[in-house]
């Protein structure tokens, strides 16, 4: 689903109660909100805060969520990490309580996930896709997960869940994930990228693309979002939590 | 006066409770000691990842139990400061999110006030002004309390909280974690005179003592000199006698101290609070000591000594009351002085 900029129909009163989708992202210095409903992302903006991310989120969100009201959220997005550990924490647990209290489902995605999908939209790849997604992590260990994408079917699957593991045992992983993933053959899935991420903001570093040819993290997750309303899924908001390795 | 839901993650219990003024609607306390007791003390990491996955479910509760409504919440609460910098922010974020929610006014509260507040549930008709003993795991202070917001430090340690100085004896001793509790329990069973320890007297310059400054490093290293004496003789160490003599030091080390100052700057009643207040012997040596002078003690009850969400909300309650609230970005802080507190508010509307 690629997501088109529109307008909100009025005000909030005008608008179907739970008619909307919210996205947050805190995992890096970078916060991302997005706000839209199934035909389109109402508002998209990202603050570069630094540190400052505990201290603006609330004031920022307030402000971005008007003049929608909170009771128009039909769900909630959040990205889950890898990412900083305490700005990740903030966003999740903003996310936890507003789903919590608005008793909306809560989708908790990977930073890793989302941008394997990210990746098919920006190349257009509408049929199935498997890419090995990396990012640093301390120490000389690496985030590694290997996906499937499929946009035309709107599927996202894990071949190989996230995991912390040494640069050493993932570039083994990479060469033998060709024959055979996570200890399983698969024919025909060998991967057919490995997308290395920037550790703060969970872009690519390598295929960069104009920043206008490539959607906007907020519309992505919007996207995703409505993927995963539409094929009927309703996490609740304790089964999401942040991911550490 | 305002009906105020707090929220307190200050260091490794996850706290919430509902209080209007001095009446404690609900008051739940998530601890996490078990997960940190392997390690001998507080992981910060591993306490702000349990606080986030505690939360909610400890929020609800203490909303379910007061049996009210959010229309009759009048404000929210989190701890701010002082405290481990991960778990603060867990709480503060939750606070903030129900703030932002509900359009309640937030309030951030100082840690330490709270444990103040704890004597105003345990005894409603306290007034200010009065001498706040405060003895836990990271604070020992003598606070004159004059109003609401109104505080001055009289007294401090030099180094050690002395309830950090019970985890660190405990552990000399092979006791665990948390070290107060198991200190106390065997303490009752040795002989507080069996070895003479340092009280820890604070050196002037120009001569004499501090009054009413404390220091328990001094008195940790005698007791490690003690036990690697007692070690090398080859008998038994007499671990319940070295534990008495420890705690009787400390607790008559504090009375004198609290007693003297409270007599210096003409405070009829004395309250204590924090962890350490639920010792045994602090207890009965400070009681002794303030009726003979006809001095007031005030004790809270012991799940009022330790962290909790109720004496956080009490302080938020007579905050809001007065006017005072939060700003929606308002930040954690690891230390800050409570003579500070009121930098925390701003007055008027929302």
């Amino acid at each position: 689903m690629n997501l088109r900029a529109i307008e909100p129909q009025g005000n909030s009163d005008g608008l179907r109660s739970q008619s909307l989708g919210l996205a947050i992202d805190t995992s890096s210095p970078i916060l991302t909100l997005a706000l839209g409903s199934v035909e389109g992302v109402y508002r998209d903006q990202t603050w570069n805060l630094d540190r400052e991310i505990s201290a603006q989120l609330h004031p920022l969100l307030r402000e971005f969520i008007a003049p929608q009201r909170w009771t128009d959220l039909a769900w909630i997005l959040v990205l889950k990490g890898p990412g900083s550990f305490t700005g990740t924490r903030i966003g999740l647990v903003t996310a936890r309580t507003l789903a919590q209290q608005l008793k909306v489902p809560l989708f908790g995605v990977s930073n890793l996930a989302i941008a394997a999908w990210r990746e098919a939209i920006k190349l257009e790849i509408r049929d199935r896709w498997t890419v090995a997604v990396s990012q640093p992590g301390r120490l000389g260990y690496t985030y590694g997960a290997v996906y499937e994408v499929c946009q035309q079917a709107g599927t996202l699957t894990a071949l190989m869940p996230d995991q912390l593991v040494t640069l050493e045992a993932w570039n083994q992983t990479l060469a033998e994930v060709g024959r055979s993933i996570a200890g399983r053959s698969i024919p025909g899935r060998s991967i057919q990228m490995h997308l290395k991420l920037d550790t703060h903001t969970s872009n690519s570093l390598e295929n960069p693309t104009a920043p206008d040819l490539q959607p906007s993290l907020g519309t992505t997750l919007l996207g995703f979002g409505w993927q995963q309303w539409q094929q009927g899924f309703r996490p609740e908001w304790y089964e999401a939590l942040p991911y550490y390795g | 006066m305002a009906t105020v839901l707090a929220i307190e993650t200050s260091c490794d219990e996850t706290a919430a409770a509902v209080v209007k003024k001095h009446h404690i609607f609900s008051s739940v306390v998530s601890s996490q000691i078990a997960i940190h007791q392997p390690y001998g003390g507080v992981v910060p990491e591993v306490a702000s990842r349990r606080h986030v996955e505690t939360m909610n479910e400890t929020v609800a509760e203490a909303i379910a139990q007061s049996g009210l409504g959010w229309s009759e919440i009048d404000g929210v609460a989190a701890t701010c400061a002082p405290g481990l910098v991960g778990s603060l922010l867990v709480g503060l974020t939750t606070a903030k999110t129900l703030a932002m929610l509900y359009d309640k006014p937030l309030i951030g509260v100082h840690h330490l006030e709270g444990h103040i507040y704890a004597s105003y549930l345990e005894q409603p008709d306290l007034a200010p002004p009065f001498l706040c003993l405060l003895v836990s795991g990271g604070h020992t202070s003598l606070i004159a309390v004059r109003d609401c917001g109104q505080y001055e430090t009289l007294g401090q340690t030099r180094d050690d909280a002395v309830g950090e100085a019970f985890d660190k004896v405990a552990r000399l001793l092979g006791l665990g974690y948390p070290g107060g509790p198991a200190i106390d329990r065997l303490a009752r069973e040795g002989n507080p005179q069996a070895f003479a320890l340092p009280e820890g007297n604070i050196s002037l310059p120009g001569g004499g003592y501090h009054p009413y400054d404390t220091s328990f490093s001094g008195l940790k290293t005698a007791v490690l000199r003690l036990t690697e004496s007692l070690k090398a003789e080859g008998a038994p160490l007499p671990i319940a006698d070295i534990a008495a003599s420890f705690q009787e030091t400390v607790a008559r080390s504090l009375t004198r101290r609290v007693i003297r100052c409270a007599l210096d700057q003409g405070f009829a009643t004395i309250v204590v609070g924090g962890g350490v207040a639920a010792n045994g012997a602090l207890r009965s040596h400070l009681s002794a000591a303030a009726s003979e002078k006809g001095l007031r003690v005030i004790f809270p009850r012991m799940d009022l000594c330790t962290d909790n969400a109720a004496m956080i909300a009490c302080a938020a309650s007579a905050h809001l009351s007065v006017g005072h609230h939060s700003p929606l970005d308002l930040g954690v802080k690891s230390r800050l002085a409570i003579t500070d507190v009121m930098s925390l508010y701003q007055s008027g509307h929302p």
